[in-house]
C-alpha cells in the first residue's frame, strides 16, 4: 500500500485540535522531504516546461 | 417549441433540464434565466445579422462588438447559443461569487477573462455552479450551500470541488461548463458524473478573476458531456482559433499504463480502465508499462503547496472569518500559516525532481493512461470507503490517482471509460505540455468505443 492511500489519522473533533493535527503532519512530512537530493535543483515558480 | 430560434430553443431545454433536476442534484447556487433568456436572444439576433453580413459581404466582415457588452465578438462565434455553467468561485458580472462559503461574497462588475471569452464567443451565461467550500475539497458536499448529488444515483458524492459544473453538463442543465482543478477538482467530478473534464497545462488558461486556491497548482478548464464540446471550449477559454473536432486517430500512439495507479483502483474501475485501454489498441495504439516515480512524495509536496499558498491566500478573511469555515477546510487553510517558508521551497524543489522523474519515464510514450477515481461514486454519507480491502478515508482516496499528477504543469484530461454496477467510471489521459490536442484524440478514441454517457435520472 502506498502512502497516497495511507488512512488518515484519526482525527479530533475539537476545530483548533484539528488545525494542530493537520500542521503536525505537513511538518512531519515536510521534515521527511530529503534535503541532499535537491541540492541546485531551484524551486517551482512559474508553469514547467519539462526541460 | 417552435418559434424559439435556436440559442433560446436550446436555453430553454437547459431551463426544463434545470427545474427538473437542480432541486435534487443543487447543481447551481444562483441563476439568472431572465439575463440568460436575454443574452440568448442576443445572440439570435447577433447570428441572424451575422448571416446577413456574411451573405452580403462575405465571412471576413463577421467580426464585431457586442451591442449589450461592447466586447469584441469572436468572428468565429463557435459557442454560439450554448448555455454554460460557471463554477461560484469564477466572477461573472451581475452574479454573485460566493465560492461557497458560508457569509463570503463579492459582486463583481467585471467577468473573469475566461468569462468574457465565453461570452464572445456567443456562449450563454446560465448561473454559478456549486462548489466545495472554496474550491478546497474534493467530494462535492457543502456544509453551507447543501451538497451536490450524483446524477447516478442521488444518494452517492458528486465528486468536486467542480461538482455543479460537471452535474450541470451530465444532466442538460447546460451544454457546457468552466471548472478549476487544483488537486483534481475537473477530473474527480467529471469521473464520477461520467462526463469529459480537462486539466489544460498550467498558464494555458488565465486564472484572472477567480478565488484562487493556490495559485502555482490552480487550473482552469472545461467540463462537457462529449470530448468534441470539450475540446472546443478550451479552445475559447485559451483564447485561441477553435480547431477541427479532434478525430479517435491513435493508430502509431504508444500509450503507458500507469501500473502504480492502476493498482490502487477497486476492481470494477480496474476492470473498465483496461477495457478502455484493450478498445485503444484495437484502433492501432501500443499499450505499454509507465513506471510513474514514487507517489509518495508528490502527495506530500501537494498536500504543503496547497496549504501554504491557500493560507496566504485567505490570510485577508481568515481572521474575522475562521469560524465561519466548515472545520476540514479550516483545518487544511489554518495548518498553512504554521508551517515554515523552508517547508514551501522544499515541497517546490521537490516538485520540479518528481516532474523531472516523469518526463523521463515518459521517454518514447506518447501519453500516459490512469484512473482517475479508484473507486465507483461512495455514498454521500460515507466518511470511509474500501480500497483493495482497506477503509480509507473517502479524500485521500479520491484524490490518491489525481493530486500527485497536478504537481506536473502538464494537461490532463478525464474522459468516461464506462459504467459498472450502474455508475461511471473515468480515465485520465496525461501528456506532456502542449499536448491538449493529443489528449483529445485519445479521448475521442476512447468515446467512440464506449460512447458519450447520460445518467438515468436525466
Amino acid at each position: 500500500m502506498t502512502a497516497s492511500l495511507a488512512r488518515m489519522a484519526s482525527r479530533p473533533d475539537d476545530p483548533d485540535a484539528l488545525v494542530a493535527a493537520e500542521l503536525a503532519e505537513l511538518e512531519a512530512l515536510a521534515a521527511a522531504l530529503p534535503l541532499d537530493e535537491i541540492d541546485g535543483v531551484p524551486p517551482v515558480q512559474g508553469p514547467q516546461d519539462w526541460e | 417549441m417552435s418559434g424559439l430560434s435556436q440559442a433560446e430553443e436550446r436555453l430553454e431545454a437547459a431551463i426544463a433540464a434545470i427545474e427538473h433536476l437542480n432541486p435534487t442534484l443543487n447543481a447551481y447556487l444562483h441563476l439568472d434565466l431572465e439575463g440568460a433568456r436575454a443574452e440568448a436572444a442576443e445572440v439570435d439576433a447577433i447570428e441572424a445579422a451575422r448571416e446577413a453580413i456574411a451573405d452580403e459581404r462575405g465571412a471576413d466582415a463577421l467580426a464585431h462588438e457586442s451591442p449589450a457588452t461592447g466586447v469584441l465578438l469572436d468572428p468565429d462565434r463557435p459557442l454560439a447559443g450554448m448555455p454554460v455553467c460557471v463554477k461560484d468561485i469564477v466572477d461573472v458580472a451581475g452574479m454573485p461569487t460566493t465560492a461557497g462559503g458560508a457569509d463570503w461574497v463579492r459582486h463583481p462588475e467585471e467577468d473573469a477573462t475566461v468569462v468574457a471569452r465565453l461570452r464572445a464567443a456567443g456562449a450563454v451565461v446560465v448561473g454559478k455552479g456549486n462548489t466545495n467550500e472554496f474550491a478546497a475539497g474534493i467530494d462535492g458536499r457543502n456544509p453551507h450551500k447543501g451538497d451536490c448529488h450524483n446524477p447516478w444515483d442521488p444518494a452517492r458524492l458528486s465528486g468536486g470541488s467542480s461538482s455543479g459544473p460537471a452535474v450541470a453538463v451530465a444532466t442538460g442543465m447546460a451544454e457546457g461548463a468552466v471548472g478549476s482543478d487544483t488537486s483534481g477538482s475537473i477530473r474527480i467530478p467529471a469521473a464520477l458524473c461520467g462526463v469529459v473534464g480537462v486539466r489544460p497545462a498550467r498558464g494555458l488558461v488565465p486564472t484572472d478573476g477567480i478565488v484562487p486556491l493556490a495559485w502555482s497548482l490552480d487550473a482552469i478548464g472545461p467540463l462537457a458531456p462529449d470530448v468534441a464540446t470539450a475540446a472546443l471550449l478550451l479552445d475559447v477559454l485559451a483564447g485561441r482559433p477553435p480547431a477541427p473536432a479532434p478525430r479517435p486517430a491513435v493508430a502509431g500512439l504508444r500509450l503507458g499504463m500507469a501500473g502504480s495507479l492502476l493498482d490502487l483502483a477497486e476492481e470494477p474501475v480496474a476492470d473498465a480502465i483496461g477495457a478502455a485501454a484493450s478498445g485503444l489498441r484495437e484502433q492501432g495504439a501500443e499499450i505499454v508499462d509507465c513506471a510513474i516515480p514514487d507517489l509518495e512524495r508528490p502527495m506530500a509536496t501537494h498536500r504543503i503547496i496547497q496549504a501554504i499558498e491557500a493560507a496566504a491566500i485567505h490570510a485577508p478573511w481568515f481572521e474575522r472569518r475562521r469560524d465561519r469555515y466548515a472545520p476540514e477546510v479550516r483545518a487544511r487553510i489554518e495548518a498553512g500559516y504554521g508551517l515554515s517558508g523552508e517547508a514551501y521551497l522544499r515541497a517546490q524543489r521537490h516538485r520540479r525532481l518528481f516532474t523531472r522523474a516523469f518526463a523521463a519515464a515518459l521517454d518514447g510514450i506518447d501519453a500516459v493512461l490512469a484512473p482517475a477515481s479508484p473507486v465507483l461514486a461512495p455514498p454521500i454519507e460515507a466518511e470511509e470507503v474500501t480500497v483493495r480491502g482497506e477503509r480509507l478515508g473517502v479524500r485521500p482516496a479520491l484524490i490518491s490517482c489525481v493530486a500527485p499528477l497536478s504537481q506536473l504543469d502538464c494537461p490532463i484530461l478525464a474522459v468516461p471509460a464506462g459504467v459498472r454496477e450502474g455508475l461511471p467510471v473515468g480515465l485520465q489521459v496525461i501528456g506532456r505540455p502542449g499536448s491538449e490536442a493529443l489528449l483529445l484524440r485519445v479521448a475521442a478514441a476512447v468515446e467512440s468505443a464506449v460512447g458519450t454517457l447520460r445518467p438515468p435520472s436525466s
